[in-house]
């Protein structure tokens, strides 16, 4: 009686400690995280890198020379670069969160006060200094209110910066703060990186060097982040501005990116973030390549029709909003009612269904459950 | 007398006598041993992952219990104090010093800090809170214990054996977890559909050595069935000595695999430990080889009426413990929807349901709305859990109102938006948004703002 419980105890203790010696196999789930940081997110952060730095050399050369065509070749360069970041919002694990690339690259709102005042001080703007300050006076939204201008256009721009008082210096914030931004946006890329960084391989380390002890954790990431991205782009960037928490009152000041009047801009490269994740691809509409929806599929193709039947009616009404973004927001323009409740639509979805599907857990710790 | 009163009158006597016969004490000192030091791993294990903050500190509303309202968190460090009291009181209650102030003492602070909020309920905190309470009337401190070698010292007698009705009270707590265990498995979902194993498992295709089991398309049904065999007839085979030595390990095993597969903290680890209550009284003796006890000195018995007062609050607190996870059984619909009589039911892992819920409030007198994202009140955690639960739903809309009023709005109306999706199903509206909840009062009836369970069948 004594050998086969002897031996159930030895099975349930091997099964029990989990022993890492067992190869884990390249499961569909595994393959999808894979799938996600090498052909979605590594990419997305090797553009950001490379727009970031085109976007340094833009402003050394708008710095240098400040006229319409440099100013033109700057703000190209700063939708270049923000674009690839907005995509990367679908999935934003290890570093950008760990090393706080995310709070130094894109605090909203910025806090102009203070930068004004650095601006009007004597510490020289190098790009050090600027690379020291809080995240509220740097990244892309600090770049953002000196190379565009909403309400003047480009000549209110050009004339802030060459004013004769303080054009130089605000000049000199326009370099350091874009050099500040690329070096980041290098660091950023260059931890991701195989062979650096090589978070792109720990990721997939599952049990082992990586942050997910199990495969489930791997997976519980990647689809809480489309969660977030989704109440992020209907709270934050839709319903906050469109005054839904505070009696309908508009709030345009609320309204992100609005001095490029990118806010549209930033919540469809979003959107096409979070299809790329789903999709596993980031050309939208191309080969399934294996990413989330691959997963749901397999669990259920009506949660994955949905999913993507309302990402699409989500992108499209999003681009429907009339620009500028902050005035069709004070106007209460019907467009964009529709794409809060497009989105409101996709959230839903995805919080409830797509978390049922794979059996996520929508967690935010590693709270005990049972 | 009739001539069944005489052998009610014997078999009463018969019980009786086998609950207070003297038995081995050391099953009841390795259970309080194991007991204590699980719950000091608990407090460590609270603090350790920064729970105290999360739980505690962070948020600014908090879900009560009925008649509760009045429990709040203490202010600064006061948690991580009463964090370090429970862990203090487990430590005594393990080596048996000051045991019944310490067990008090552990019960009182443990279920204090699980009453603060009900976002946190788990059925394993449940159950120890359930058993530090049941340690304060038992007496497990009188031997093999602090308190019994500083009684020695003393001269006073201690007792080498303790009555058998200690043993039958734990045994009778842990049945009752595994056997409504079971009892929440008989329902279509999870022995039809084998939802929501299906789901889970294929999540989790990395455990070793199963990992791959999980993955064949019979594993699901298989794995359901057998789950609620196990939580059903458990307790059985480990009563029995015949089954017991092969029960022990199907019991480690299960429990072992639960802890790979799922996130649920201490409870693997309380029923492997805490189980051998099952196995005779002189277990550990014989585990150990150590000498058998003499039969000495039974301990002292009590006061009759102290006897008395103590096998009827017994038998009044099994009673509760059998009736009480029924209750669903009185409401209509699908429980796993409504939620109404699920807690303190030992409903353990039978259901993936998530769910997003936001409140509309209007004001009547102008006709304004706000929509109001939960996380406005509460932590992302809290609103998770709160979407998927009803009572706490009512609440929240409550927390709206009574904010609102602050704010000066006369009388707020404040509806839900809450889609849920049970075991796979598409999502599906849980709440009827045309309902102001303000106006509603929680209570024992059914919810009349409750929105009809899925009809379809999950995947």
């Amino acid at each position: 009686m004594r050998r086969p419980a002897a031996a159930i105890v030895a099975a349930a203790l091997i099964a029990g400690a989990g022993c890492t010696d067992i190869p884990i196999g390249d499961g569909p789930r595994k393959a999808m995280v894979r799938r996600v940081v090498n052909e979605v997110i590594l990419p997305e952060h090797r553009e950001l890198a490379a727009g970031a730095a085109a976007l340094r050399d833009a402003a050394a050369a708008l710095a240098a020379s400040p006229d319409a065509g440099h100013l033109d070749a700057a703000q190209d360069a700063w939708r270049a670069a923000r674009s690839p970041w907005m995509r990367a919002y679908a999935l934003r694990i290890g570093p950008v969160k760990d090393d706080l690339y995310a709070a130094r690259m894109d605090q909203f709102p910025p806090d102009l006060a203070r930068i004004t005042a650095e601006i009007a001080g004597t510490a020289a703007l190098t790009p050090e200094y600027v690379a020291a300050f809080g995240a509220n006076k740097k990244g892309f939204h600090a770049l953002e209110l000196f190379l565009f201008d909403a309400a003047g256009g480009d000549p209110a721009v050009l004339a802030s910066l060459t004013d004769p008082t303080l054009g130089e210096r605000r000049r000199q914030f326009v370099a350091s703060a874009a050099a500040a931004l690329a070096a980041d946006a290098a660091a950023l890329d260059a931890a991701w990186e195989p062979g650096r960084g090589d978070f792109v391989d720990r990721v997939v380390d599952i049990g082992g060097d990586g942050p997910y002890a199990t495969i489930k954790d791997a997976t519980d990431a990647v689809v809480n982040d489309s969660v977030f991205l989704a109440e992020l782009i209907l709270d934050a960037k839709l319903g906050r501005p469109m005054g839904k928490p505070t009696g309908g009152t508009p709030v345009p000041a609320l309204v992100q990116s609005a001095p490029s009047d990118g806010g549209v801009d930033d919540m469809l490269d979003n959107l096409r973030g979070l299809r790329a994740v789903y999709e596993g691809d980031r050309e939208p509409g191309g080969v399934d390549g294996g990413g989330v929806g691959a997963l749901v599929a397999r669990a259920s193709a009506t949660i994955d029709s949905r999913v993507r039947a309302e990402l699409t009616r989500a992108e499209a009404a999003v681009a429907a909003i009339p620009r500028p973004f902050a005035a069709a927001v004070e106007a209460q323009a019907p467009e964009v009612e529709a794409a809060w409740q497009a989105t409101r639509e996709l959230r839903f979805t995805v919080s409830t269904e797509l978390i049922a599907a794979l059996g996520a857990t929508l967690s935010f710790n590693e709270n005990d459950g049972d | 007398m009739t001539a069944t009163e005489p052998d009610r009158a014997g078999l009463v006597g018969r019980a009786s006598r086998a609950l207070t016969a003297p038995v081995d004490a050391s099953s009841l000192i390795a259970f309080r041993i194991a007991f204590g030091a699980l719950m000091a791993i608990a407090a460590v294990r609270f603090s350790a992952h920064g729970w105290i903050a999360e739980h505690y500190l962070e948020p600014t509303h908090f879900f009560h219990y009925a008649g509760f309202g009045w429990v709040r968190p203490l202010p600064g460090a006061g948690m991580y104090v009463c964090f370090a009291l429970i862990g203090a009181c487990a430590v005594a209650v393990a080596i048996g010093f000051c045991y019944r102030a310490a067990a008090l003492g552990l019960a009182v602070l443990f279920a204090y800090a699980h009453l603060c909020d009900k976002t946190n309920y788990l059925n394993h905190y449940y159950l120890l809170i359930l058993l530090a309470l049941l340690l304060v009337v038992l007496p497990l401190g009188q031997v093999g214990s602090v308190d019994a070698w500083r009684r020695r010292r003393r001269g006073a007698p201690v007792p080498s054996t303790l009555p058998a009705w200690p043993i039958w009270v734990l045994r009778g707590q842990l049945a009752l977890v595994y056997v409504y265990g079971g009892v929440a498995k008989l329902q279509p979902d999870w022995l039809v559909h084998a939802q929501p194993l299906d789901t889970w498992l294929a999540a989790r295709p990395d455990v070793p050595l199963v990992g791959g089991l999980f993955a064949q398309p019979w594993a699901p049904q298989a794995v359901s069935w057998a789950a609620a065999i196990f939580d059903l007839t458990i307790a059985g085979w480990l009563l029995w000595p015949r089954s017991r030595r092969m029960a022990y390990p199907v019991v480690i095993a299960f429990h072992l695999l639960t802890a790979r597969l799922f996130h649920i903290g201490m409870f693997p680890w309380v029923m492997i430990a805490l189980t051998p209550i099952f196995f005779a009284p002189d277990w550990p003796r014989r585990v150990l080889r150590l000498r058998q006890v003499a039969p000495g000195s039974p301990p002292p018995a009590p006061p009759r009426r102290r006897a008395r007062l103590l096998a009827a609050a017994l038998v009044a607190y099994f009673a509760v413990q059998i009736l009480f996870p029924l209750r669903f059984l009185l409401y209509p619909g699908n429980h796993l929807w409504t939620e109404q009589g699920f807690r303190f039911a030992w409903k353990v892992m039978v259901m993936e349901k998530s769910g997003v819920a936001d409140f509309v409030v209007r004001d009547p007198d102008t006709g304004r709305e706000w929509r109001v994202p939960a996380t406005d009140y509460w932590t992302r955690y809290q609103a998770s859990m709160m979407a998927t639960q009803p009572d706490m739903i009512l609440e929240a809309a409550h927390v709206v109102a009574d904010d609102f009023r602050r704010r000066g709005v006369r009388a707020p109306e404040v509806r839900a938006d809450v889609l849920v999706s049970l075991n796979g199903r598409p999502r599906q509206r849980l709440v009827d948004p045309a309902v102001d909840l303000a106006a509603e009062r929680d209570g024992v009836a059914p919810y009349r703002w409750l929105l009809a369970a899925p009809e379809m069948d999950p995947p």
